[in-house]
């Protein structure tokens, strides 16, 4: 029986709805306060201003942050705030390139033999100086650790002479300096103070580089103060660097346009979004070693057939691929690497341009006229599945009838368990793992076990020699025509890193070959 | 009341068991070999692969593999992430503070706002304020948690910039900044046990108000408050707190996606990493303190039966 004077429980019921919406204000009033006003993280303090970074801290997408570079396990995903506290003895450029930093030089001597050169007058943030023994230890200390983190041919060097005040030269115990190189510019060389690497780096990290650690929240935030002492410390425009814990996603543009941010890297489907705002910059890093390819199983038929492949490869329209799916940011893939690369063959531009009239010929010289069913393994990414949906529709119109395979993991899945004969792979490879990976027994990378010893001996050739080396570049330009005309592997994208920044940060630039994009510092300014 | 409080908490244990070897088995059917991605995914070598199987005793049955598993957890070891190399419990002991506040604070804002809901529904079936809250209620139900939270970080955090669109900023931190962080989580996650136990609590409040001793109550003159909260009410919520225990529940459960979507250290992040990386020993701890805390929740449930009915105290 419902209550029969309603009009007097009408005033209790509006004190409920009250107290609540008066709640609710009060929580909504413990924000920033006024409304459109912006949260102080991302605004400029003092000279320099900050630069705030979004970044996964949470470990879901990599792992917990830490500041010892010995305490990592996956490659590379410390190494935005590492290599701010640490640097690296070469500096790593956007281009690709390397310049001095920490040392003024590498010179490979013989292919087990580095020579270095260090930049005198370098001290730590700590006041010490980084001579040629503490960087001989700070070396020694990474390899020693046995960590996942760098890369297993750091425990080819066998020694490390200290050949004067600020010269070392690091002998290796395979002939491999020129694979050893990029090294100098990686995680491997990230160099502790000798002081403090018996303290607790984790919490008091002592490095060379151009910030000093400042505050670090877990699962929340890093925050970088510019380095005074840092050896070329005029060329850091910015007073403070700051990380903002976010999931990767929407979330970053999200950040970005609640101003927690002020660059963030953003997903590529939001790409048209944030640049019809005129409030940000999109820009791109172009990473080398990131892009969607398909390997190959070319052990069984029909895959093991050259023509096979090359009508596979003449039948998807690239540029289309990269217009629908990449929004237009990537680079459709023509060899092993792109074309800004010093290493690509100017012949191999468009050379599997969209054709599908010659795949089905090249398909009926194969003895398959009228195609043949497969499978592609991808894994669960609007990317992949987009890009996979379309090489479906242009591979059925010559015949191959396509069956896509989504796998939750993977490597395990095409590369050990042969589930399909091919897959899309959004791969991360450098230096010569490009060609080794996927082609050199010795890797899971290598599917069905693909082995061609001309391949190999270029291989060889190549880990002994400098990246810049006029006979590295003939090499790869060998390699790769080989790899291209007899499709070893199908070739999409190229896929940069996308960023997106508020007007008020300039310079802004990204390091993509690493696993994580990391800043170019030396480019960053705000308000400038 | 303390031999209930005694065989409630008996009968964990045979449900803890039940519970882990379910998802110990579970992860064992998922495809893929976490071996692979901690040697180093393609890159690696067999030689490397087989290395890490052996170390982390991937080889070993199944059952070898749990029972050592279970050993240790018995006194409270957890294992280490294999990942990380980070102490599971450890992990699990910084984390869950932050999920329980997001829980404990969404479970709030469904009862500041369901509570009253249902009641000014209860109270006047039919009418205006009556067809508002179901009206709610039903949009409660039926809008999803992710899609709530993307509406709600792009009116409050993007257009009006009140909250920040995620992060999280510990309780012992600063208060006000944790109150910021976790509003918009806590809504999103608030806002469905409103509408559920709004409903509820609406139907309970009908069928109470049409009970004899209701009546009784009203011809005894028994003012309105007296009449609503010490007798319909009271029996009323007898069923909505049965639905609440289960919605806290949910709400660890649903914590998995929001924490994902606002960037919030808890167990829920923690536990769709360990997903992703097949990290047994995290998915596995998660996955017992979620089974502890529903058991605690249906506890604290049973224990307010006998406040709320006396005849469960008899009996």
């Amino acid at each position: 029986m419902p209550l029969q004077s309603h009009a007097q429980w009408r005033p209790r019921v509006a004190t409920c709805f009250v107290a609540t919406a008066v709640l609710v204000g009060v929580l909504a009033g413990c924000g920033s306060g006024k409304p459109g006003s912006a949260p102080s993280s991302a605004s400029p303090s003092g000279p320099g201003g900050t630069v705030s970074i979004t970044e996964d801290l949470g470990g879901t997408s990599s792992e917990p942050v830490t500041f010892d570079p010995t305490k990592s396990h996956v490659p590379m995903v410390q190494n935005p705030w590492d290599m701010a506290i640490y640097s690296t003895l070469l500096r790593p450029t956007p281009s690709g390139g390397y310049l001095p930093e920490l040392a003024t030089s590498a010179t490979i001597v013989d292919p087990r033999t580095i020579a270095v050169q260090l930049r005198p007058g370098v001290v730590f943030s700590d006041g010490t100086p980084v001579t040629a023994l503490a960087v001989k230890q700070g070396i020694l200390r990474n390899r020693d650790s046995k960590a996942s983190a760098f890369q297993a041919i750091l425990q080819d060097v066998s020694g490390i002479d200290v050949t004067g005040d600020s010269a070392i030269t690091i002998h290796l115990s395979a002939p491999v300096a020129g694979a050893f190189y990029p090294l100098l510019a990686g995680e491997e060389s990230f160099i502790v103070s000798p002081a403090a690497s018996s303290g607790d780096l984790n919490n008091h990290p002592v490095g060379a580089g151009p910030f000093v650690l400042q505050q670090y929240v877990p699962d929340q935030k890093i925050v970088l103060a510019r380095n005074p002492r840092y050896w070329d410390a005029k060329d850091i425009r910015i007073s403070e660097l700051e990380y903002v814990n976010t999931a990767p996603g929407p979330q970053q543009v999200n950040a970005l346009e609640s101003n927690l941010a002020n660059v963030s890297q953003i997903p590529i489907s939001d790409v048209p979004a944030v640049r019809s705002n005129s409030a940000y910059t999109v820009g791109t890093a172009a990473a080398q070693t990131q892009s969607l390819w398909m390997p190959v199983c070319k052990s069984t038929a029909p895959l093991n057939l050259v023509p096979v492949r090359q009508a596979l490869s003449y039948a998807i329209d690239r540029p289309a691929i990269n217009a629908a799916v990449l929004k237009g940011v990537g680079e459709p893939q023509w060899a092993l690497w792109p074309q800004g690369s010093i290493y690509f063959p100017a012949q191999l531009r468009n050379y599997y341009a969209y054709n599908p009239q010659k795949a089905q010929q090249l398909l009926a010289q194969a003895g398959y006229p009228n195609g043949f069913p497969l499978s592609i393994l991808i894994s669960p990414s609007p990317v992949i599945e987009q890009a996979a949906t379309i090489i479906q529709q242009e591979w059925k119109a010559i015949g191959v009838k396509a069956t896509l395979v989504t796998s939750s993991n993977f490597v395990n899945d095409l590369y050990i368990r042969k589930v399909a004969p091919l897959g899309i792979n959004p791969e991360v490879r450098g230096g010569v793992a490009v060609l080794t990976g996927p082609y050199q027994p010795g890797s899971e990378g290598d599917l069905c076990n693909f082995d061609n010893h001309s391949l190999d001996a270029i291989a060889s050739q190549l880990s002994s020699l400098a990246p810049q080396n006029p006979k590295a570049i003939d090499l790869w330009r060998q390699a790769q025509t080989y790899v291209v005309q007899n499709a070893l592997s199908i070739w999409l994208e190229f896929s940069p890193y996308v960023f997106a920044s508020s007007k008020k940060v300039s310079g802004v630039q990204f390091l993509a070959q690493y696993a994580l994009p990391v800043p170019y510092y030396w480019s960053l300014s705000v308000g400038g | 009341m303390v031999r209930l409080v005694l065989l409630r908490l008996l009968s964990v244990v045979p449900v803890l068991l039940v519970a882990s070897s379910a998802v110990f088995l579970l992860l064992a059917l998922v495809p893929g070999d976490p071996a692979v991605t901690l040697a180093g995914g393609a890159d690696a070598t067999p030689q490397a692969v087989a290395h890490v199987r052996s170390q982390l005793h991937l080889n070993d049955p199944l059952i070898v593999q749990y029972g050592r598993w279970l050993g240790h957890a018995a006194i409270g070891n957890l294992g280490n992430s294999l990942e990380t190399g980070q102490s599971v419990a450890r992990q699990i002991s910084e984390r869950f503070p932050v999920t329980l506040g997001l829980v404990i604070a969404a479970a709030l804002v469904g009862l500041l706002v369901g509570v009253p809901l249902g009641i000014a529904s209860g109270v006047r079936p039919g009418r205006t304020v009556d067809a508002g809250a179901r009206f709610f209620s039903t949009l409660g139900l039926a809008v999803p948690g992710f899609w709530l939270a993307i509406i709600l970080v792009s009116v409050f955090a993007v257009h009006w910039r009140i909250f920040p669109s995620s992060g999280y900023t510990g309780i012992s931190t600063s208060f006000v900044g944790w109150l910021k962080c976790i509003t918009l989580p806590a809504v999103t996650l608030g806002l469905l046990v409103a509408a559920t136990l709004a409903r509820q609590l609406r139907a309970a409040v009908v069928d109470a108000l049409d009970t004899p001793y209701v009546r009784t109550a009203w011809a005894k003159g028994g003012t309105r408050r007296s009449v609503l909260f010490r007798h319909a009410l009271k029996n009323a919520a007898m069923p909505v707190v049965t639905v609440f225990g289960i919605q806290l529940g949910f709400l660890l459960g649903s914590a998995v996606i929001v924490e994902q979507i606002f960037s919030i250290p808890g167990l829920g992040s923690y536990m769709l990493g360990g997903i992703t990386a097949h990290d047994l020993p995290v998915v596995q701890g998660v996955a017992i303190v979620f089974v502890v805390f529903q058991m605690f929740t249906s506890l604290l449930v049973d224990i307010s039966y006998t406040w709320l009915n006396p005849k469960v105290r008899v009996a």
